[in-house]
């Protein structure tokens, strides 16, 4: 896989991501839907930059689809989804560390790697699932 | 394998210069060459430094234990996954522990995710991933923490 094609991947993932947040986050209580606005601005700011990373490279990066295919039916569900959104960006931040010796996007995916595995954590532990951590953010399917 | 230029620097500064002078004759070895090395054995040293923290922040707070112990057995998975176990299982002498509280994790967990993930912009891509993954996990322990 090229840097571009990662970088396309990672595009794709945080647009899916902005908009379940937008979703999940109704289903949580108060403290949960703080958590989940952070991570919706935190997220839209990582598309950015990897919107930017493609346009400096010449590649247009890959629109939002209308809409995505969020089911939540309940808090649970909500934190459910919310763990696998950011353990499966983990694998796509580390896929990109391993993919570049470009400094400031190793620099980007190092950032959005350890970001990912604090918010997946952060959900987990709001879930109730023990251990909350896992010892190698990125090399675990998203769960 | 292509060394990129801050990867060069770092060689140039941790390795070359120290030992220029004895080493214009004798060739230099593959492994004194690979800024990997140097990296490797630095987070490895950071691991280690963790888990002797976490023993006695284990001994200090008992109630702790399975709280401390969880986060402990990820750093050993670290340690096993920068070193090869043979080295990794260096006996160490017991002694008597200092008392650790549980809030100075938090600080040396941060510090340790800082210093993975500076390495993991210096490191070759396979060494970077890995550095990356335990800065990441760092970075989430204080979550876990009480």
């Amino acid at each position: 896989m090229t840097v571009t094609e990662r970088l396309v991947t990672l595009v794709e993932a945080e647009h899916a991501a902005v908009y379940a947040y937008g979703v999940l986050g109704a289903r949580l209580d108060d403290a949960g839907r703080r958590i989940a606005v952070t991570a919706y601005d935190s997220h839209r700011a990582r598309r950015d930059q990897l919107v930017a990373a493609l346009q400096a490279a010449g590649v247009t990066a890959p629109a939002p689809l209308p809409s995505y295919d969020v089911a939540v039916a309940d808090a649970p569900a909500a934190l459910q989804l919310a763990v696998r959104l950011e353990a499966g960006l983990s694998v796509r931040w580390r896929d990109l560390v391993a993919g570049t010796d470009d400094q400031a996007l190793r620099r980007l995916a190092v950032a959005g790697l350890q970001e990912t595995a604090v918010r997946a954590a952060q959900w987990r532990r709001r879930a109730g699932v023990t251990p909350a951590t896992v010892a190698l953010p990125g090399t675990d399917t998203p769960s | 394998m292509s060394v990129s230029p801050s990867r060069r620097r770092l060689l140039q500064a941790a390795l070359l210069s120290p030992v220029a002078a004895c080493t214009s004759h004798a060739p230099q070895t593959p492994a004194a060459l690979d800024p990997d090395v140097a990296l490797r054995q630095a987070a490895i040293a950071r691991e280690r430094q963790l888990l002797e923290l976490y023993s006695s922040a284990v001994e200090s707070s008992p109630a702790l234990a399975a709280t401390l112990g969880a986060i402990r057995a990820e750093h050993e998975e670290h340690l096993a996954a920068l070193a090869p176990p043979a080295t990794s299982a260096s006996p160490v002498a017991p002694r008597v522990l200092p008392a650790v509280h549980p809030v100075a994790l938090v600080a040396a967990e941060r510090s340790a995710a800082s210093a993975h993930a500076a390495a993991a912009l210096l490191a070759s891509r396979p060494l970077a991933a890995l550095l990356a993954s335990l800065a990441a996990s760092e970075a989430s322990h204080p979550v876990a923490l009480p």
